[in-house]
């Protein structure tokens, strides 16, 4: 299946943004929005609030005032037709390290509701997993790990991918592809928001920028 | 939604399958108790056949608790529960497969223990069945709330502790029917009313448990 299929216009908004995490406040007064076809690059150095806000955005967390929406409608916590639209990989895998890739991604895949058009095996064989994706987790190196986690962008037909520092981890070739799978993202009409404090490849194509972090250098 | 619950329980099997050791703790503890039961009351049969269902239910309370500090921590740290809290099916539907997963790995090893507790403790043949089906009714409720106590503490240090104080005391109404259903048997009488206390706590529970573990692990991602 790929992005193309759904509706094209959406759109993600979020206004007069306020979060903090535990007491300190990392963000203020910050608005953002992303429609199809885009991607937003969150930089900022650590703890500028970059896994705060898309936690925020995903409804993951809680914010202290603003406003973020989906299409022109408020954002619930749970919001199920706003989630079937969000691939999310995080800054941890997800991955349990006592079963194989391939346990691990099966055991996800009913949850997101949708029929992929891919099967696991070739998507974890385009990560370039497929000798080991039979092998527990917690025997892959920390780039192998991250690799299978991204994987699930693959199997996912959601339009906005929200992705928390992707390329931690991986070697130059593994940075190149998740830059390219960015940006063939975004040509079939999809919307990325990615943080990373690193630099994204030149295969990832341009996109917009926002500078987090006006509190940590005041 | 079948298909979530599914595999959400075949995950969890799996899981258990691989790290058979933690699941073994909570079970050899369960003897454990039952045995120094025996070995530190007075030897004589009238006072352990009298404590006996007590002690088989205080004993499988405490092994509950204990495998139940795990059952949210290791998907929490890997990230894997908020992969289940971002899916667009509901998250009580991985809950309920989890749960269902949690109940066949500890819950049903500690009933098909209890008749050697019970031999043990020198119990009476005919508080066998009443014990047996009353623990069928009540290790589900245990399950329920150890999964509401551990969701709600797994995101903070020290919770072992935490979780034990928030739910041993919710545990009392299962723990007081259970073991009078026992008693009574034992005594020759008539068990119907704590049984069907059981019975509604255990609906009660399969019913509001899910969502209500659903609830408390969204708290526990924020």
């Amino acid at each position: 299946m790929t992005v193309s299929e759904h509706s094209p216009a959406f759109h993600l908004s979020a206004s007069e943004l306020e979060i903090w995490r535990g007491e300190t406040c990392v963000i203020q007064d910050l608005s953002l929005a992303l429609s199809a076809g885009e991607m937003l690059w969150i930089k900022g150095p650590n703890g500028s609030g970059k896994t705060s806000l898309l936690r925020v955005l995903l409804g993951l967390a809680p914010r202290e005032s603003g406003r973020v929406q989906w299409c022109g409608r408020p954002v619930r916590p749970g919001d199920s037709e706003f989630l079937a639209d969000i691939a999310w990989c995080g800054h941890r895998t997800g991955l349990r390290a006592e079963l194989s890739a391939r346990e691990n991604l099966a055991a996800w895949l009913p949850v997101t509701g949708v029929e992929p058009g891919l099967s696991i095996d070739q998507a974890l064989e385009q990560m370039g997993l497929g000798a080991r994706m039979n092998l527990p987790c917690g025997q892959l190196s920390a780039g192998q790990q991250k690799r299978a986690a991204l994987a699930r962008l693959l199997l996912s037909p959601a339009r906005l991918w929200c992705l928390d520092e992707p390329l931690t981890g991986l070697d130059d070739g593994g940075v190149d592809q998740v830059g390219e799978m960015l940006a063939t993202h975004c040509a079939r009409g999809g919307a990325v928001l990615v943080s990373s404090h690193q630099a994204l490849p030149d295969s990832a194509g341009a996109g917009r920028e926002l500078m987090l972090g006006g509190m940590a250098s005041a | 939604m079948r298909s979530v619950i599914a595999a959400s329980l075949a995950r969890e099997c799996l899981l258990a399958v691989r790290q058979l050791s933690d699941l073994a703790t909570p079970l050899l503890f369960f003897i454990l108790v039952g045995l120094l039961f025996v070995l530190g009351l007075e030897p004589s049969p009238e006072i352990l056949a009298e404590v006996g269902p007590g002690v088989i239910w205080v004993a499988a309370l405490l092994a509950s608790l204990l495998g139940a500090e795990r059952l949210f921590r290791a998907d929490l740290e890997s990230g894997a529960l908020e992969l289940q809290a971002l899916g667009s099916e509901p998250l009580t539907l991985s809950i309920i497969g989890k749960l269902l997963a949690h109940w066949l790995v500890t819950g049903l090893p500690l009933i098909l223990l209890s008749p050697l507790l019970a031999l043990m403790l020198g119990l009476p043949q005919a508080a066998l069945p009443p014990l047996l089906a009353a623990l069928i009714l009540g290790t589900p409720v245990l399950t329920v709330l150890c999964a509401l106590g551990a969701a709600l503490t797994v995101s903070l240090r020290s919770s072992g502790t935490l979780l034990a104080l928030v739910v041993l005391p919710l545990t009392v109404p299962v723990l007081i029917f259970g073991s009078r259903v026992a008693m009574e048997a034992g005594q020759g009488g008539a068990a119907e009313g704590g049984m069907l206390w059981l019975g509604a706590l255990c609906a009660l529970a399969a019913s509001l448990g899910p969502p209500a573990v659903a609830v408390a692990v969204r708290i526990s991602l924020e």
